[in-house]
């Protein structure tokens, strides 16, 4: 296991993927850790900083300068502001002096060179006369190597007492799988089941249950990383995502020492989530979504079943992501730097979107009714951003292409999800065309849509196709209930209620009167602890990880100018919906 | 010789008789192959014959459609042009139903074909393809004879296609992907068509698509035909878009090659709109080879295997299918050999010697290119080449 934990160290790229790990490892050890790296640059030098006591030694204030990798001479002392010794002398003459709270300025003080891997030979002597020079009575330097690291993980998070060897096997099994998506995946859910499900009544196994997933996390994601394969630990992630909120949850709107240190973790989760989508889209989508077949040949499928499926899964993947970062964007200052290039990134996404369904047709007509989940959040996304023409151009194709599909039997939309099945869809006759067709929120959601944009060409299409030849389909769509903030994190039960039988065929106000005044009915949505608390994304991503249709709810937003209300519970949230 | 065998007026005299009062179809039909018969013996009077058989067929139905069918499959250099006409005028009546009928149709035509009469042959079957929607498999020997006649079968594809009509442009397709000359090169036939209307030469680029999309060499050979017999730019580049998307982009093979073999015979015009077709080309799979392998993106294990055991049993049921229809499985015995390369037999001569035959084994293979939409845009190229198909001519 310390092999595994020491590989994944030395495997971290950037300063700030070290930082995330650290300030979790150290207070697992039971240290006070005061300063945490913060978004931007590091303070004189010092990314962490912590107090308390190693192995019984006197309380001591550990200052932590970070460096991913090994350590070589050009690291050492260079122009670069990444250098070493610039920032141990920072450490020494600007942050120990100004910045370091007055009541430790008497505790012995360790300056810890913190890298991912080695400190290679060749900047050895230099590193051992600095300190040699530097050391004092209060000041000492320590080494932290990715061996010591690995080390203190392995004791503090994942040994045999803290996690059982069956959940270390799935851990084990999930990363010698990662070429086997499906697997890997599998193995790290039950390792998250086996976590999550102990006893964890206690405040203290809380937080060490949800560190223990988050390095579980990160380890997955810097093997996968290696082995340029990323599909397990994303859905990986969003799977920690959900199952972790259903503990955050519960420390949400507090402000005790627990829900800090859960709250934390659960930043650090978010971040592992964004870290990799960043470094999977960036690779996958964003480079080849302006070339026409580019990434449906990229699937490499035996059939085009294969393309729709995962390019469906790939747009609605990409428009989440967008989503996200436009969420991320507004937990920053307006107007700051931060915040405008986030906004700048997730206007990217809804354009990658747009180039993904132009350059790759398939995405014009879904194979499975539910891939509507998939559609509904880029077109959530496109809302967001305010492009009414491209959601009519991408709607009128799907209901156009759908049309033509059912009348002359090629795959329509349907009912089916086993893949052998979808491999026979469509079968030739009228029977078969019904079964296979006995309901769908895909055709009610285009309605809806058309009838907020006014698109009346749309309306009209889907209205007499239903009128024609889906008489039999029940139209419907669904919203979640009182029982879903207990299940829509952890999908453990069927939730929600259903309207059925929604008109398309009466005027686009009545229709969206039945919609829209539903959602009135069911504001348990705005009860949800993800919405309440302001991480609405969150349940967009439990519709996309478990398969529900996405809230109806967040659309209407977006259809009628946002209430005024101080009772409104979105109200004292971290980040508003729109 | 004949003269000695000349009937009586009496004869005819009974025939005519029968012809005004009996309406019975048997019997119409019989006076019809008699009176056809009687002109080989009486050539003074052939008019008065041609009449009978014409009334006898007119009066009747479906036996005596049969008949004239018939006398029409025995057709030879001495029978009357009169008689031809006559009979032919009458077989657009056929019974669709009637396969006997239509196989009598198909072989005279056939005969027609052999005796040079060829614009008969094909007005007649393309008359009956319109009317009764045929389909090309009921005009085999007929339509073989258009696919061994390469000038005949560029008129015959040229002229269908150009006509638009559902049936015909389906035999179209069939005579170049039938049976026996799948794939072939066709050209278009100037006399065909007007290719100073541009207009003309799309309808006929986009009917092209349509219906010999499964057969991209034809399709190939016979765009780069119009392209070369257009007369404005315009319109040049309209077939060239066309010989881009839908054709090369799906056949990206054998296609290009025969227009690569082909293009320095072309006018400097047509090289041109090509060299804009290679970039294009170029552009696009140089677009598609840069994108390095995305794992994320792969269908999994699970899916692979379901599918390569969906594939199998499909394979299965289409070999027992093909099993069914084959002539060979129904004249001998199926031997499955399981090991070597050579078949070893004893032939017992009957008089108690056997003699070694040995056989060596022979590999055969078919090639066929897949439409590459077929996997990327399945339904988006059937709604192209479906609107390519029902497209009309703009007046």
């Amino acid at each position: 296991m310390k092999l595994i934990i020491k590989e994944y160290l030395a495997s971290l790229r950037e300063r700030e993927e070290l930082d995330a790990v650290l300030p979790d490892l150290l207070s697992q050890m039971g240290m006070n850790v005061f300063s945490r790296p913060g978004r931007g640059t590091r303070q004189d030098g010092v990314d962490v900083a912590a107090l308390g006591s190693i192995d019984g030694d006197e309380e001591t204030v550990y200052l932590f300068s970070i460096k991913p990798g090994d350590l070589r001479r050009p690291d050492w002392n260079s122009a670069s502001p990444q250098s070493l010794r610039p920032s141990l002398d920072e450490i020494q003459d600007a942050y120990i002096r100004n910045r370091l709270p007055k009541q430790h300025r008497e505790k012995k003080i360790k300056i810890c060179i913190c890298v991912g891997g080695d400190i290679r030979e060749e900047v050895r002597q230099d590193i051992e006369g600095y300190k040699d020079r530097y050391s004092n009575e209060q000041v000492s330097f320590e080494e932290w190597n990715g061996d010591k690291i690995a080390s203190l993980i392995e004791s503090y998070f994942l040994r045999e007492e803290l996690l059982p060897e069956a959940a270390r096997s799935r851990l084990r099994k999930a990363l010698a799988l990662i070429d086997e998506p499906d697997i890997s995946y599998k193995h790290f859910a039950i390792l998250v089941d086996s976590i999550l499900g102990e006893d964890i009544s206690k405040a203290a196994q809380r937080i060490r249950a949800v560190r223990q997933l988050s390095i579980c996390l990160w380890i997955l994601f810097a093997w996968a990383r290696e082995q340029s394969n990323l599909e397990s630990t994303y859905r990986a992630a969003e799977l920690l995502l959900l199952r972790l909120w259903n503990i955050a949850r519960e420390y949400a709107g507090k402000k005790n020492k627990t829900a800090k240190s859960i709250h934390s973790v659960y930043r650090s989760v978010l971040n592992t989530y964004l870290n990799v989508g960043n470094e999977l889209f960036s690779k996958s989508v964003l480079p080849h979504s302006s070339k026409i077949h580019g990434l449906s040949s990229a699937v490499r499928g035996s059939t085009s079943l294969d393309i729709n499926l995962r390019l469906f899964d790939l747009a609605g993947r990409t428009a989440l992501y967008g989503i996200w970062l436009l969420w991320y964007a507004h937990t920053f200052q307006e107007g700051s730097d931060h915040q405008n290039v986030l906004l700048e990134t997730s206007s990217t996404y809804a354009d990658t979107l747009k180039q993904l369904v132009n350059n790759n047709p398939i995405l014009l007509l879904p194979i499975k009714d539910d891939q509507c989940i998939d559609v509904a959040l880029g077109v959530l996304l496109l809302v967001m951003n305010g492009d009414q023409d491209s959601i009519e151009g991408w709607l009128a194709n799907i209901i156009d292409r759908a049309i033509f599909a059912y009348r002359f039997q090629y795959p329509y939309p349907c009912n089916i999800s086993a893949y052998h099945e979808l491999l026979e869809h469509p079968q030739h006759d009228d029977t078969y065309q019904q079964n296979a067709t006995v309901g769908s929120i895909l055709y009610p959601f285009i309605s809806i849509l058309a009838a907020m944009i006014e698109a009346h060409e749309l309306y009209a299409a889907v209205k007499s196709f239903k009128h024609d030849k889906l008489q039999h389909c029940n139209f419907q769509y669904w919203y979640p209930d009182d029982s879903s903030e207990n299940h829509l994190y952890v999908n453990d039960e069927i939730h929600g209620a259903n309207l059925s039988g929604i008109d398309v065929e009466a005027a686009p106000e009545d229709l969206l009167k039945q919609v829209f005044d539903e959602c009135d009915n069911m504001r348990q949505f705005w009860e949800l602890t993800a919405v309440k608390h302001g991480f609405w994304p969150l349940v967009l991503t439990a519709c996309r990880h478990y398969r529900l249709p996405i809230p109806l709810h967040l659309f209407r937003e977006y259809w009628t100018p946002p209430k005024v209300d101080d009772t409104d519970p979105v109200a004292d949230t971290d980040a508003e919906i729109r | 010789m004949r003269s000695n065998n000349k009937p009586s007026e009496a004869v005819y005299a009974a025939l005519e008789g029968i012809l005004s009062t009996d309406t019975c179809d048997d019997m119409l039909a019989t006076i019809a192959r008699t009176a056809a018969n009687l002109i080989k013996h009486d050539l003074s009077q052939v008019d008065r014959l041609i009449d009978l058989v014409d009334k006898a067929v007119e009066k009747g139905e479906d036996q005596a459609i049969n008949a004239a069918a018939s006398i029409l499959a025995s057709v030879d250099k001495q029978m009357p042009e009169e008689l031809i006409e006559k009979l032919l005028a009458h077989l657009n009546r056929v019974n669709p139903e009637h396969k006997g009928t239509i196989d009598q149709i198909d072989y005279a035509m056939h005969r027609l074909i052999r005796l040079g009469k060829m614009d008969a042959a094909i007005n007649t079957i393309e008359a009956l393809i319109v009317a009764e929607n045929l389909e090309p498999a009921a005009f085999d020997s007929v339509l073989h004879d258009i696919q061994r006649d390469t000038t005949l079968l560029n008129k015959t594809v040229t002229r269908w296609l150009l006509n638009g009509n559902a049936s015909l442009c389906r035999t179209a397709a069939f005579l170049v992907g039938g049976r026996h000359g799948a794939n072939v090169t066709v050209e278009v036939d100037p006399a065909e068509i007007v290719m100073t209307d541009g207009r003309e030469a799309i309808f006929l680029a986009r009917k092209i698509c349509g219906h010999l999309f499964m057969n991209p060499v034809s399709a190939a050979s016979m765009l780069l035909s119009v392209l070369q017999q257009v007369q404005d730019n315009n319109t040049r580049i309209q077939i060239g878009k066309l010989i881009l998307n839908p054709l090369l982009i799906n056949y990206p093979g054998k296609p290009q090659k025969l227009i690569n073999e082909r293009r320095k015979s072309s006018s400097a015009e047509v090289q041109e709109v090509l060299r804009q077709i290679d970039m294009a080309l170029d552009e696009y799979f140089e677009a598609l080879r840069s994108i390095d392998e995305i794992p994320e993106l792969y269908p999994s294990e699970a899916q692979r295997e379901a599918y390569h055991r969906y594939n199998s049993r499909k394979i299965e049921e289409s070999y027992k299918e093909a099993e069914k229809k084959s002539v060979l499985l129904g004249l001998f015995t199926k031997q499955t050999l399981l090991y070597g390369r050579t078949s070893v037999n004893y032939i017992h001569d009957g008089q108690g010697k056997a003699h070694r035959q040995e056989i060596p084994l022979q590999k055969h293979s078919v090639e066929f290119e897949f439409p590459r939409m077929a996997q990327l845009d399945p339904l988006g190229i059937e709604h192209l080449l479906a609107m390519f198909r029902a497209g009309r001519r703009q007046e």
